[in-house]
């Protein structure tokens, strides 16, 4: 995938920041999603009256609607960001923003499960001790974010190459490691997980 | 020239605009007449309302929510019908009705209300806008003179 530069429009300078994901998990529903696994975000709302706004919104007024685009912020190297722009219930851009390394594997779970949870907290908030909060499904779609297997591999190569392991040792634990990842979170509720070896 | 006329062009008229205090809840009704000046003919796709508020903060916000042709009731016109999307308008037509929406009071609460704006999207995506500052209060007389 060639990258396109493009500008952001956005309501005011609060909105180019983006917000801190203070918890992630993921929750199956049988009922959304086929009983995927979509991962849940959990952010931070301080200095963003505009997010506590949205999910009050929410509560009340079920339906929205948004876009969602990936992108690579200027100045952000390493880092990956979804661009989410809601327009109903309420007007306001949400950027989230995340670590290839640390966070490729919920990026690559985001991806798979085309959609996310968001949920507003503050810094401590666990999904465990927050499950009877409010939290809005995001669906994001096919984004022809076609380039993300081997932007991912590029990097944890480069991470496990920084930390002294050989080039092709890099190569087959970055494989490994995403490998994990996806057996992991390609459960759904009502199918069991599938697993390598013999029966 | 021909062309530029064939583009959508729908005009809002607002005649009247309503609000009345139920529990916990506001609710409100615009009578308005939507004028298609196109050569070509078009719909109403989809009607809303903008409030616009801003927040103790000072932050200015948009809340959009959808018309409830169901409020009609709360209100007893009778004299013209609620507009329902999707509403025909041939070219150089007009239609005329009145839109309903409930405002729950949980919404604003303490934010302090700028605007209400009428939104009328056609089928093409375009939207014609409609900026009400102020609406009218109505009350039940009956109700009060039977207490």
């Amino acid at each position: 995938m060639k990258l396109r530069r493009a500008t952001i429009e956005l309501r005011g300078p609060h909105e180019a920041i983006p917000v801190t994901i203070v918890a992630d998990a993921a929750m199956a529903t049988v009922g959304v999603g086929d009983g995927r696994l979509v991962p849940v975000l959990i952010v931070a709302t301080s200095g963003r009256p505009d997010i506590e706004d949205f999910f009050r919104a929410h509560q009340y007024i079920p339906t929205g609607d948004h876009t969602a685009q990936w992108a690579h912020l200027d100045g952000h190297e390493g880092k990956i960001s979804l661009v989410l722009k809601f327009v109903r219930p309420s007007e306001l851009t949400i950027i989230l923003e995340f670590d290839i390394v640390r966070q490729g594997g919920l990026v690559d779970q985001i991806i798979r499960a085309r959609a996310l949870y968001l949920q507003a907290g503050q810094p401590g908030d666990r999904l465990s001790t927050t499950l009877d909060q409010h939290r809005v499904i995001v669906e994001i779609g096919d984004l022809e974010f076609r380039n993300w297997n081997e932007l991912l591999l590029k990097h944890l190569i480069a991470d496990f190459r920084a930390s002294g392991l050989s080039r092709q040792r890099s190569k087959q634990a970055a494989k490994e490691l995403i490998e994990e990842w996806r057996r992991v979170t390609e459960s759904r509720l009502g199918r069991p997980v599938p697993t390598s070896g013999t029966t | 020239m021909q062309e530029h006329r064939r583009r959508p062009n729908l005009t809002v008229y607002l005649a009247k605009s309503f609000y009345k205090a139920k529990q916990q809840s506001r609710l409100l009704a615009f009578s308005v007449s939507v004028s298609n000046l196109s050569d070509a003919d078009d719909s109403i796709a989809k009607i809303e309302l903008q409030i616009n508020y801003t927040t103790s903060d000072g932050m200015c916000m948009a809340l959009r929510i959808p018309g409830d042709a169901k409020l009609v009731h709360e209100f007893g016109f009778k004299e013209s019908p609620a507009l329902i999307p999707p509403i025909r308008i041939d070219s150089h037509q007009t239609v005329a009705g009145w839109v309903f929406f409930e405002l729950k009071e949980a919404l604003l609460d303490d934010r302090r209300l700028e605007s209400y704006v009428l939104l009328f999207q056609d089928t093409h995506g375009a939207v014609s806008k409609l900026e009400q500052a102020i609406i009218q209060g109505l009350v039940d007389e009956t109700a009060k003179s039977n207490n």
